[in-house]
């Protein structure tokens, strides 16, 4: 019996530290908040779109519309986020999955034969632009008026590969990379830049980029590399602003990021 | 908030049983035990452990333990995300302990136990990148040093004044402190490994 009483005490302790971890993702409880599934034929994925409106919201009116990457992880706080700052101005769109996370497929390129299956983030930059978009301007009617991508680690990576890529439509003024995986197939990032700046003047972006101080020596080294090369370039029309966050880990550095790139980027 | 009242009451209560404990007069080198651990890093990296607990409680299914650890682990980081990296992270902690051990059966061979720690970590990281085909060169170097706490839990085996066990240490500070919950990050990490330990009277 003393036994069995310890063991139930040690799983207490597991199931406070593990389950305080678990991000919920029932979003229902958050006034305004709207969510719709659906299927890319381009990704094969169904996912979990779910949609923060603005305060008294007028169908006639453009808004602000931000594009959040693993809204399982985040959609809650940055709906506070919005909640507290800009209530009236912004339209929220997280973007989840129904079933598998298929993140490391969906927003990276190229394929890495560490992670297999990677390599997919053309099918989901067809998936945003051919589907995903064109529903909330058309079947949702959402109007715009300016469109802004934020990502996280490898959802910040996706975002600097959307606006460097040059195959298909870059649909969004702002980019935000928070704690971007610049290192990526051996800093692949820097070889897209090259190419892009082989063939274009200019960069029309708002981009802003950020790094936790605590990210260790890779993440840090790469992330001023590229801040470094961006401004060097001089791109005409780009606005560009960088931040460390001081003794801020990876894990915790998406909310301050978020905070700070919408101040940025909405004032 | 409440969480965090409610976590920092029982972190800190496992250890008032350890005050106001008889003085004992005797040799101070009586009821202690030293023991060395080596330690794997959840994402990579080796370091040891080192501990020095004086017994506090002794009873038929329970001992308690009052002591000092000091950790220390080292993270290559050279061409581990990208080629051209070459650098590290080392956690330096220097904590208290107080271990509870259960023994099921009467022979007090095999043991569980929890063992709660708080004290001072420093995370230090140092490298640099180069990337030659841009002409790339950069250095990072940063010291952090913060409050750490959490639990390691063991189970093992007395090989009468010797034992050994397999133990996870588990930094509880992404719970409590007003940052995201962040299980084995870079300030709270998890750390697994073998533990020898020896009575030494």
């Amino acid at each position: 019996m003393r036994i069995v009483n310890y063991i139930l005490i040690k799983i207490c302790f597991l199931l406070i530290f593990i389950f305080s971890g678990c991000q919920e993702d029932d979003f229902s409880d958050i006034e305004d908040y709207k969510s719709f599934n659906i299927n890319s034929s381009y990704t094969g994925s169904e996912y979990n779109i779910h949609i923060l409106y603005p305060e008294n919201y007028d169908a006639t009116l453009q808004y602000h519309i931000v594009y959040l990457l693993d809204a399982d992880w985040y959609f809650r706080e940055v709906s506070e986020i919005i909640n507290t700052n800009y209530k009236n101005d912004v339209v929220l769109i997280g973007i989840g999955y129904e079933n598998k996370n298929k993140r490391t497929t969906d927003f990276t390129f190229p394929y890495d034969d560490m992670f297999q299956n990677s390599g997919g983030a053309n099918n989901y930059i067809q998936f945003i632009n051919n589907e995903l978009i064109p529903y909330v301007e058309e079947d949702l009617s959402i109007l715009s008026s300016e469109v802004t991508l934020a990502g996280h680690s490898l959802g910040g990576y996706f975002g600097l590969y959307f606006m460097l890529q040059q195959g298909f439509q870059n649909p969004f003024d702002n980019i935000v990379s928070a704690s971007p995986s610049l290192f990526w197939n051996d800093a692949y990032i820097f070889d897209l830049e090259e190419q892009y700046h082989s063939n274009n003047d200019t960069l029309s972006v708002k981009l802003y980029n950020s790094m936790g101080g605590l990210e260790g020596v890779t993440m840090n080294t790469l992330f001023d590399a590229f801040n470094k090369r961006i401004e060097n370039r001089d791109y005409e029309g780009l606005s560009f602003e960088y931040k460390r966050f001081e003794n801020i880990s990876h894990n915790n550095s998406p909310i301050i990021s978020f905070e700070n790139a919408f101040y940025y980027i909405l004032n | 908030m409440n969480k965090a009242i409610i976590l920092s009451l029982l972190f800190f209560s496992i250890h008032l049983p350890s005050i106001g404990q008889e003085k004992n007069n005797s040799s101070f080198l009586n009821n202690t035990i030293i023991e060395v651990a080596i330690t794997y890093e959840l994402f990579g990296g080796i370091g040891t452990i080192v501990k020095g607990k004086k017994k506090i409680l002794n009873s038929k299914h329970f001992e308690g333990y009052l002591g000092l650890s000091l950790q220390f682990s080292h993270q290559s980081e050279t061409n581990k995300f990208s080629d051209g990296v070459k650098g590290y992270n080392q956690d330096l902690g220097v904590y208290v302990v107080s271990d509870w051990i259960y023994y099921p059966f009467k022979s007090k061979k095999i043991f569980i136990g929890l063992e709660p720690f708080h004290g001072i970590t420093n995370l230090r990281s140092k490298g640099t990148l180069k990337i030659q085909r841009y002409d790339i060169s950069e250095n990072y170097s940063n010291s952090y040093t913060y409050f750490n706490y959490g639990t390691t839990q063991k189970i093992g085996y007395n090989f009468g004044r010797v034992s050994t066990s397999l133990f996870a240490m588990i930094s509880s500070k992404g719970l409590l402190d007003n940052g995201r919950t962040r299980f084995g990050d870079s300030d709270s990490k998890v750390f697994f490994g073998i533990n020898f330990g020896y009575a030494l009277k």
